[in-house]
């Protein structure tokens, strides 16, 4: 692992009585692009703010680049942290030009006319704004301010990038070019950076390590294919991907970190576990539905089981198809364009082996 | 969120300002207040407590005068507002929803008044409507009418209130009329309604918040008012409660307690009439508030179209075009009496004498300059002051920034006489030399303009989304180089106003400085009131125009000023 170049510890934060953020501790490598996933109001802009500086934290420590910058009776400004901090609204200075704004952290700092010109140049060069310096910042597109607003942020060398959902006001293409642009930019760049969403789809696409925050708390990190496989948490299974989660009791562990379940519906089979599965206690079943198939009755296989099609919907590139499990509802992904099964044609079931998972009833 | 809140001294800040705004506004109420139940004058430092007495307000109550002074303020105030409501309403309603030709001029012209001072309104009436010699009477009388006008009774002053006060009730209603969601009223048509209908049911009521809201502060800058019921008032022997307040002053010896006792019977009434509007303007109707993308297709007037018109426009006709020919028809005569039309024909008489009498007069000259001092003063000690009030109270999270909020509006519920009043008590006995200089008329408009500054500059300040602040302190700014390069700036719309309104307001001022000024410190609006006492109506009329003329220029050219956002910052370095 290198360096450490953000270290969050034991973050706390309250509003009148109401506590937003309790007990974040983070650790950031140098290079890493960590992403903090949670829906609004569960304390991930506020943890954003205070590593800007533009929250005092009530309790806890944060350091950039191994200097103390918050913690009890030491407070840097955000002026004074070398962070570079792209925002939600842009926050573009509709009285300045695109070179005004972008050239603005060097103009502060006071930073030589020449040289000012020669480095916010190359910055506007590298987000592709290349002749775009002398327009009036107020007629540029939702898509050009972000590429300003991330220039701006670029431009002073910053220890640390923060991002605050900074994708969220734009259509849907350009949000996914604009993702793929920003990812391609931080592996070229290679800054740290700590970006804040609510889009699930936009922080597994972009992380190296999603961090998930719920009520103020982070309940679980992890690169985004472990958040996505191995969720400690009904909440983490849900907000990560649209899973089918079944209320079910342990019947008995079968092998270290294996228990076999039934849902309340009456389904059984065998479900992966990170903590103890005592037979008999109440549990939730996550099982994805791209990690199950759907095949012609009749079909010979251990790990299928009978179903009848309820329902499907075309999504495009595939079939999400409900189809009643035990006579619940259960949802299944099956990947082409094949003609969809009509309602009450009865199938068979495959979950793929090992990918039935168990998590605490919350 | 805010870097303000990172501000080492910002406590400490915040206090010295409550300091500072109680001590210029809190203090001279505060002297008054006690002045009142006292039986000598107050003083700010060294006061009397065993003379604490209710025989001022058993004085003032009991006088044989009182309950008519008190009809007639509150019943002209009352008229007035009504008037002024009706006016208002129906101006903003034809220049917002309507089809009527002209809309757009008529939007200009339905606040045109808001330039006209009161006393020099006041004064042009006078001149037009005045039963014996008014212009007007002299015309009617030629033409054979069997009646004339006089502008000297309770009528009188409640239709130049009207016509004056008309304007804040068009801000507020046109505001409210134009964020309706038009489709309210389609809806409505598609119902079945008529156009009379769904102005009655559907428009009105709608508006109603603001039309309540704005008729309230209407009411209470009536019952406040000087200039008018002293102009148009007094000759007819009608009398009003400000005026009154002056008068109990000019006796010999004054009557300071008395008048400190109406004044305060005044405050309560102003206050608990402010309290009510603050209420019926947070009572501000949500559902009219439409999302964005609304069309406003204007209501089809047919065949009224043009009457109504010219029913708008003849409002621009009563308001400043008879007036300002009045007044210069009088500044340009050699000789103010005339008796028939063709005297007033004469083109013998036309000349620039009274521009020159009035000009050539040190005395004159002198005033007006400590007026534009004043102003000057005003202007550039209020924007300062209130900047820092307004930032404080939007855009940081100090504690005690409710307190200057509550502060800085308490001046709406003062009336400017008794503020001058306070300060004049205040002041008199505190030994820092502050009396009759023009640093006290300075402070007391201060105080007295703080709501209107303020207001301005915090409605710049609160569209200025916190990022765009947010983010140049993560650039590297400090606190003060981000108010310089990204704040100022960006609420410079709001600040300009704030400037023109401190100047506009002080240079007009003529209630709150009657008490302040000094043989060496007498004011422009203190000269013109003083002639016209005298009856040297020429002089008056050139030095009104004079003065409209200063406040047409200066709020021309602030205006200018406001539309300009590009030209601040550094030159634009181009690219390659």
């Amino acid at each position: 692992m290198s360096a450490i170049k953000c270290a969050l510890q034991g973050l706390h934060k309250s509003f009148g009585p109401r506590e937003v953020v309790s007990d974040v501790s983070l650790s950031v490598a140098e290079g890493e692009f960590v992403v903090i996933l949670g829906p609004s109001g569960c304390g991930k802009t506020t943890t954003l703010c205070m590593i800007a500086g533009l929250e005092r934290p009530d309790r806890g420590a944060i350091a950039i680049d191994g200097a103390v910058v918050s913690a009890p009776g030491r407070f840097v400004r955000p002026e004074h942290r070398a962070i570079g901090m792209v925002f939600q609204s842009y926050a573009i200075w509709p009285h300045m030009t695109v070179f005004e704004n972008v050239a603005y952290p060097l103009r502060v700092r006071g930073v030589g006319m020449r040289e000012r010109r020669e480095r916010t140049e190359r910055v506007l060069d590298l987000v592709g704004l290349a002749n775009e310096g002398p327009r009036p910042a107020t007629a540029l597109s939702g898509g050009q301010m972000q590429r300003v607003a991330l220039a701006r942020a670029l431009v002073s060398d910053p220890a640390l990038l923060l991002f605050d959902e900074p994708l969220s006001n734009l259509d849907l293409k350009l949000r996914e070019r604009l993702r793929l642009e920003l990812k391609a930019l931080q592996r070229r760049t290679g800054l740290t950076s700590i970006y804040v969403t609510h889009d699930q789809a936009e922080a597994v696409e972009l992380a190296d390590r999603i961090v998930v925050m719920q009520a103020g708390r982070i309940v679980q990190s992890g690169r985004p294919q472990d958040l996505y496989r191995e969720p400690r948490t009904r909440f983490v299974a849900e907000f990560i991907a649209a899973a089918n989660i079944m209320p079910a009791i342990v019947l008995a562990a079968t092998a270290p970190g294996i228990a076999r379940v039934r849902t309340q519906a009456g389904f059984e089979t065998e479900a992966r576990h990170d903590t103890t599965a005592n037979p008999g206690e109440a549990v939730d079943l996550v099982i994805h539905p791209e990690d199950c198939t759907l095949l012609p009755p009749g079909a010979p296989s251990h790990h299928c089981h009978a179903v009848d099609v309820l329902g499907s919907r075309f999504q495009g590139t595939a079939t999400r198809y409900t189809v009643a499990l035990h006579g619940a509802p259960f949802d299944v992904l099956v990947l082409g364009t094949d003609e969809p099964l009509v309602p009450g044609t009865a199938a068979m079931l495959r979950i793929a082996p090992g990918r039935a998972r168990i998590v605490p009833t919350p | 969120m805010t870097p303000g809140r990172t501000l080492p001294l910002g406590t400490i800040g915040v206090g010295a300002l409550l300091l500072l705004l109680a001590v210029l506004i809190v203090l001279p109420v505060g002297v008054l207040l006690l002045g009142s139940f006292l039986s000598e004058a107050p003083r700010a430092l060294r006061f009397d407590w065993s003379g604490l007495t209710l025989a001022n307000y058993r004085d003032v109550l009991a006088a044989a005068g009182f309950a008519p002074l008190l009809a007639s303020t509150l019943g002209a105030a009352l008229a007035g507002t009504a008037g002024a409501a009706l006016i208002g309403a129906s101006l903003a309603w034809l220049a917002v929803r309507t089809d009527i030709p002209g809309r757009r001029a008529l939007d200009v012209v339905a606040v045109m008044p808001l330039f006209v001072p009161p006393l020099v309104g006041a004064f042009a009436w006078d001149i037009l409507a005045s039963p014996r010699s008014g212009i007007l009477n002299i015309v009617l009388r030629a033409v054979g009418a069997p009646f004339t006008l006089n502008i000297y009774t309770f009528g009188g002053v409640a239709y130049a209130y009207a016509i004056y006060y008309a304007p804040y009730i068009y801000l507020f209603v046109a505001a409210s009329l134009r964020n309706m969601d038009a489709t309210l009223e389609e809806a409505a048509f598609m119902s079945g309604a008529g156009r009379t209908k769904v102005l009655l049911h559907i428009t009105l009521p709608l508006a109603a918040p603001a039309l309540l809201s704005s008729s309230l502060l209407v009411f209470v800058l009536l019952i406040e008012l000087f200039a008018i019921p002293a102009v148009l008032g007094e000759p007819g022997n009608l009398h009003f409660m400000a005026v009154r307040i002056w008068d109990l002053i000019g006796f010999t010896p004054p009557q300071v307690n008395q008048a400190s006792a109406l004044g305060a019977l005044m405050l309560v009434m102003t206050v608990i009439l402010v309290v009510l509007q603050h209420k019926a303007a947070s009572r501000r109707n949500v559902v009219t508030v439409a999302g964005k993308g609304q069309r406003v297709r204007p209501v089809v007037l047919g065949a009224l179209r043009w009457p109504l018109a010219a029913l708008g426009f003849g409002y621009l006709l009563l308001v400043v075009v008879l007036p300002t020919v009045a007044l210069l028809f009088i500044a340009l005569r050699r000789n103010i009496f005339f008796s028939t039309i063709a005297a007033i024909l004469d083109p013998a008489q036309l000349s620039f004498e009274q521009f020159g009498i009035a000009f050539g007069d040190p005395v004159v000259v002198g005033t007006l300059w400590n007026s534009l001092a004043v102003s000057t003063g005003t202007m550039a000690a209020g924007v300062v002051l209130y900047f820092i009030v307004a930032y404080t109270v939007h855009r940081t999270r100090l504690p005690g920034r409710r307190a200057l909020d509550l502060v800085t509006v308490l001046p709406v519920a003062i009336p400017g006489i008794i503020i001058g009043l306070g300060y004049l008590w205040s002041w008199i006995s505190i030994p820092v030399g502050l009396y009759g200089t023009l640093w006290i008329i300075i402070l007391a408009y201060v105080s007295q303009f703080a709501p209107q500054a303020t207001r301005a500059i915090a409605g710049s300040l609160v569209q200025i989304h916190p990022e765009l602040e947010e983010s140049s302190r993560l650039c590297g700014a400090g606190f003060l180089t981000t108010l310089r390069l990204v704040v100022v700036p960006l609420a410079r719309p709001g600040i300009v106003s704030a400037m023109i309104l401190l100047f506009v307001l002080s240079f007009r001022e003529l209630a709150t400085a009657l008490f302040l000024y000094t043989s060496g410190t007498q004011l422009f609006s203190l000269a013109m009131f003083d002639f016209w006492q005298r009856g040297s109506t020429g002089l008056v009329a050139a030095m009104a125009l004079v003065q409209s003329l200063i406040l047409l220029v200066f709020v021309l050219l602030g205006q200018a000023l406001r539309r300009d956002r590009m030209a601040d910052g550094n030159p634009v370095p181009t690219a390659g």
